[in-house]
C-alpha cells in the first residue's frame, strides 16, 4: 500500500507541522487545525463555531478578500473538537502563508462586527433546521448526550448565539487557541527548495503569531441524555428517522481510536448493509428500500453511532435494528460476516488509496489523524491482518453496555388519530 | 475494430482510473423517466449478478469499484451516463486483478440490464423514496417548482432530478424492454477516460464493446433551449424559517463558446466568492443570507440567481440582487473585482486538473459540443472585458421569480 511521504516537524512552542507530498498535483493546500471544537468546554453553546467566522474579520476587513485577490479559495470548518482554517491555490505560496498565520493568529472582534454575524449563522442555523434530518439528528444528540454543548448543535442555539459578544469570544480564542493544541498541514507537489521554505516560513510565522502561552485544560466530562425514543412532529412528507447508540464502552484498539471506529463501522455495516441477510429481510417485509447511513463518531465528551434511513414503516424498522446490532457477530450467519470481513478488507485499501486522489480531503483527514497521534497508513495493515475471532472479539467489547434511543417522524394518520 | 468514439488517455497521477459511458438521446419526460428508472435497476443489479448483494459481491471483490448511472441534462439533450471508477492495478499488485477482469466486470455489470419485475418495483420504490425526501429541502423543492414554471409550456424540459413520478409508477417491464432497444442502443455512443495502461485498455474495451453506435457522431450542434416569455412571479408559503428566493434571467439567443465563457466570468463577479458583489451586498451588509448562487445555465438560455434568506429581508435582497445587475448593464464595473473573477476562474481550471469528477465532465464537453474545443478557455477567461460583462447583463431579461416561505 502507497504511503505518501510526509516531513514533519516540531517547535519548541509545541506548534507542528508537516508537509505531505503529491507529486503531479497542481493544487496547494495549506491549513491550520486547533484541537478545539463545539463540544469542547466553552460558556456560550456555538462559540467554537461563532470564533470559525468571525476570524475572518480584521481592521481592513473580510481577510477572505486577500485570499482571493491572489486567485486562491479560502475555508474553514468547525466540528466535535476540532476547528480548521485552509486554504488551496497555485502560486503565490509565502503570501498564502503569511495570510493563513494571520487569519487564525490575529482576532479582531468588535461589537459591531460581532452584531453583524449573528443574523448570518442565524441563518445558517435556519438552513439546517428546515431540513427534516436535522430535526432526527438534533434529537438523537440531545437523547445522548443531554443538553450538553455535544448534545446541541455545533452553531449552538439561537439564545446562545445571540449572548455571543466580543468579550466572552476573544475568552475563549485565548484558552483555546494555544500553539500546542495546533497543526499546520501543507500538501501538494512541493520540490526540495520549496518544502524547506516552507518550514523556515511556518517557523517564523508561528512564534510570530502564536504567543498564547495559556495552559491546556483538558475536560472529558460526559453528560447524558434520558435515551427515549421519540416521534417528532412532523410539517411535510419525510419519513426519515434515525437510531443513535450510545457506546459507554468505546476505547482504543491496537493503541489507535481509530482502527476502533473502523471494526464497529465494518461490523455495523455487515450486519445491516444491502449485501446483509437482515437488509434481505428488510426488503423481504417492503420495510426499507434505501441503504441506511451509518456513521461511528468518537469524542472526548461521548462516543456515538447514528444510524439514518427512510421507511413509511419507520417504527418496525427501529425495533428490527435494535435488535439486530444488540446480538454478536458471532449469533449471525458466519460465513457471510467472515467474507464481509474479507471483502471489507479490499474495500479499506481501496478507499486509502483513493484518498490520495483528493488533496483537500488527504490534507484534512491527515491533520485530524496528527492532532489525535493516528496513523491511517498503520491502521491499514493492523486492518489486514487481524482474524476474523479477533475483530468480532472486539466489537463485542466495543458494544458492550451500549444504550440505544431512536427519533421518527409522525404520520399524518398518527396526527389525525 | 477500433470504434471512433472510444479515447482513453495516458492516467498521470491518480490511483485510479475512470471510463465514462455515454449515450446521446433527446430529453423528452419519457425518457427522462424511463432512463431514471434504469439507471437505477443497473446500479442494484444485472443480468450477470441478478441481486443486489450479488453485484455489491462482485464491485467489492473488485477492490471497490464504483459504478455511478444517471441520466445527465444537457440543454435538449439527455446523456444516459456511465461513470466507472476503478483502482489501477499497479496499485494493489494482485496477480487476478487485470484490466481485462475490470473490462469484463464492467461489460458485464452495464451491457446487459436485468428486466425483472422484482428489481423493478423495488427500484421504483428506491427513486421514489429519494426523490419525495428531496423534495423536502426547501432549496430543491424552490429549485423544482422554479423550473416547472420556467418550462409550463414545454413539458419535455420541465422535470428536475428523476424526472416524473406519475410516469415512473407506470413504467412497465415491457416498456423498459421496448426502450432498450428502440430508443437506446441505436444511439450515438462515447467511451472516454483514462488509464495507466491507456493502449492495452482502449484494445479491451473495442473488443468487449463492439457496437455501431460508437462510429456515430456523438456531438450535436444544437442543444439549447431559448428561454420562454414569462415576466411572471410566484410565492408560496411552507412555514419555513428560511425562505428562497430565486431570479431567472432569460437570454434571447443560445450562447456560443465565447459566451458561456463570458456568462461564467459575470457569476464568477457576481456571486463567486466572498468578494463577490451579491456576497458583500446581501450577505455581510445586509445580512439576509448565509448562501448566494448565481448559475449560467447556457444551454437553457438562463442566468438564475438563488439564495436561502432571512423572510423578513427578501424584498431588500431582491432589491439589491435587481440593483447590482442593472449596474453591470449600465457599465458600473468594478474593475479590481473583475481582475479577482478572472484570477479565481483560471485557479479552479487549473485545479481542476487534479480533479477525476472535473476532468471527466471536461472531456464529455469536449466531445458534445462541437465548438468546445476550438476556444482556447483560459485565454477567453483572460479577454473577458467590461465591456463584454455590460453587453451580457443588457441582453438579460427578468423572467422569472419564485419565492418559497
Amino acid at each position: 500500500m502507497i504511503a505518501p511521504k510526509i516531513i514533519k516537524r516540531k517547535y519548541p512552542s509545541g506548534f507542528e507541522a508537516e508537509i505531505l507530498l503529491r507529486p503531479h498535483f497542481k493544487q496547494h493546500f495549506f491549513g491550520i487545525i486547533i484541537d478545539f471544537g463545539s463540544s469542547d468546554p466553552q460558556k456560550l453553546a456555538g462559540s467554537a463555531h461563532f470564533l470559525e467566522h468571525k476570524l475572518f474579520a480584521k481592521k481592513e476587513g473580510d481577510l477572505s478578500q486577500a485570499f482571493e485577490k491572489l486567485g486562491a479559495d479560502v475555508n474553514a470548518f468547525t466540528s466535535f473538537n476540532e476547528t480548521m482554517f485552509y486554504c488551496s491555490g497555485v502560486d503565490q505560496m509565502p503570501k498564502l502563508l503569511e495570510l493563513l498565520f494571520r487569519l487564525v493568529g490575529e482576532p479582531y472582534f468588535t461589537k459591531q462586527n460581532v452584531a453583524n454575524e449573528q443574523p448570518i449563522i442565524q441563518q445558517e442555523l435556519a438552513m439546517y433546521q428546515d431540513e427534516p434530518n436535522w430535526a432526527i439528528n438534533n434529537a438523537l444528540m440531545t437523547e445522548m448526550f443531554g443538553n450538553s454543548n455535544l448534545g446541541i448543535d455545533v452553531a449552538g442555539t439561537a439564545k446562545s448565539i445571540k449572548a455571543i459578544n466580543a468579550q466572552s469570544l476573544l475568552a475563549v480564542y485565548r484558552e483555546n487557541y494555544l500553539p500546542s493544541k495546533m497543526h499546520f498541514i501543507a500538501c501538494g507537489d512541493f520540490s526540495a527548495y520549496q518544502q524547506k521554505n516552507i518550514l523556515q516560513i511556518v517557523g517564523k510565522l508561528q512564534k510570530k503569531y502564536f504567543t498564547n502561552d495559556g495552559q491546556v485544560k483538558l475536560d472529558h466530562k460526559q453528560e447524558k441524555g434520558q435515551l427515549r425514543d421519540l416521534t417528532l412532529p412532523s410539517q411535510g412528507q419525510s419519513n426519515v428517522f434515525g437510531v443513535g447508540i450510545r457506546l459507554k464502552n468505546f476505547k482504543k484498539v491496537l493503541a489507535s481510536l481509530d482502527l476502533a471506529q473502523i471494526l464497529l463501522e465494518i461490523m455495523l455495516e455487515s450486519k445491516l448493509s444491502v449485501m446483509s441477510p437482515w437488509f434481505a429481510r428488510m426488503k423481504e417485509r417492503q420495510l426499507l428500500s434505501n441503504p441506511l447511513q451509518i456513521s461511528v463518531n468518537y469524542t472526548r465528551q461521548g462516543n456515538f453511532v447514528t444510524i439514518f434511513g427512510t421507511s413509511s414503516k419507520s417504527e418496525e424498522v427501529i425495533d428490527a435494528i435494535k435488535a439486530e446490532v444488540q446480538h454478536s457477530l458471532k449469533t449471525d450467519d458466519l460465513a457471510f460476516a467472515k467474507r464481509f470481513l474479507a471483502l471489507q478488507k479490499k474495500e479499506w485499501l481501496a478507499q486509502n488509496a483513493r484518498s490520495l486522489n483528493n488533496l483537500s480531503y488527504l490534507a484534512v483527514e491527515t491533520a485530524e489523524e496528527s492532532l489525535d497521534g493516528e496513523d491511517s497508513f498503520a491502521n491499514f495493515n493492523k486492518l489486514q491482518t487481524m482474524g476474523f475471532e479477533q475483530y468480532v472479539d472486539y466489537c463485542d467489547d466495543l458494544m458492550r453496555g451500549a444504550e440505544i434511543c431512536s427519533a421518527r417522524l409522525s404520520r399524518k394518520e398518527e396526527d389525525e388519530a | 475494430m477500433l470504434n471512433r468514439n472510444v479515447k482513453i488517455q495516458k492516467n498521470q497521477k491518480f490511483t485510479t482510473a475512470t471510463i465514462g459511458c455515454f449515450l446521446r438521446l433527446p430529453l423528452t419526460q419519457r425518457n427522462l423517466a424511463i432512463t431514471s428508472l434504469l439507471a437505477r435497476m443497473q446500479m442494484n443489479a444485472s443480468k450477470a449478478y441478478p441481486s443486489i448483494p450479488l453485484q455489491q459481491r462482485a464491485l467489492s471483490e473488485a477492490y471497490d469499484m464504483q459504478v455511478e448511472i444517471v441520466p445527465q441534462l444537457f440543454g435538449n439533450a439527455l446523456i444516459y451516463s456511465y461513470i466507472i471508477n476503478f483502482i489501477e492495478p499497479r496499485v494493489v499488485l494482485d496477480p487476478d486483478y487485470t484490466y481485462a477482469e475490470i473490462i469484463t466486470k464492467i461489460r458485464e455489470v452495464i451491457s446487459v440490464p436485468l428486466l425483472d419485475e422484482d428489481l423493478m418495483n423495488f427500484s421504483k420504490a428506491q427513486i421514489l423514496t429519494s426523490y419525495q425526501e428531496l423534495i423536502e429541502e426547501p432549496s430543491n423543492y424552490a429549485l423544482d417548482r422554479f423550473f416547472k414554471i420556467w418550462y409550463k409550456d414545454q413539458p419535455d424540459y420541465a422535470d428536475n432530478f428523476i424526472g416524473s413520478p406519475e410516469m415512473i409508477k407506470d413504467i412497465s417491464v415491457g416498456a423498459l424492454d421496448k426502450f432498450i432497444d428502440k430508443d437506446l442502443r441505436v444511439q450515438p455512443g462515447l467511451m472516454i477516460g483514462w488509464a495507466h495502461d491507456n493502449q492495452l485498455v482502449t484494445d479491451l474495451l473495442n473488443h468487449e464493446f463492439r457496437s455501431k453506435i460508437l462510429e456515430k457522431d456523438f456531438a450535436k450542434q444544437q442543444l439549447s433551449i431559448p428561454a420562454p416569455i414569462l415576466e411572471t412571479r410566484d410565492e408560496e408559503e411552507q412555514g419555513n424559517l428560511q425562505a428562497q428566493l430565486l431570479l431567472g434571467y432569460g437570454y434571447h439567443q443560445g450562447l456560443k463558446i465565447d459566451g458561456q465563457i463570458i456568462g461564467s466570468v459575470f457569476s464568477q463577479y457576481l456571486a463567486g466568492d466572498q468578494s463577490s458583489k451579491l456576497f458583500t451586498e446581501v450577505r455581510e451588509k445586509l445580512g439576509a443570507a448565509y448562501d448566494i448562487e448565481a448559475n449560467n445555465y447556457a444551454n437553457n438560455c438562463l442566468f438564475l440567481v438563488s439564495a436561502g434568506l432571512d423572510p423578513e429581508k427578501v424584498k431588500p435582497a431582491e432589491q439589491i440582487i435587481k440593483a447590482e445587475i442593472q449596474k453591470i448593464a449600465e457599465g458600473q464595473i468594478d474593475l479590481d473585482l473583475l481582475k479577482k473573477a478572472k484570477k479565481s476562474l483560471l485557479n479552479t481550471r487549473l485545479i481542476g486538473q487534479d480533479q477525476e469528477g472535473w476532468q471527466l465532465a471536461q472531456m464529455l464537453r469536449s466531445n458534445l459540443f462541437t465548438d468546445y474545443d476550438l476556444v482556447d478557455h483560459d485565454q477567453k477567461i483572460k479577454t473577458v472585458t467590461p465591456t463584454m460583462l455590460k453587453r451580457f447583463a443588457q441582453n438579460l431579461f427578468l423572467n422569472e421569480s419564485y419565492v418559497l416561505k
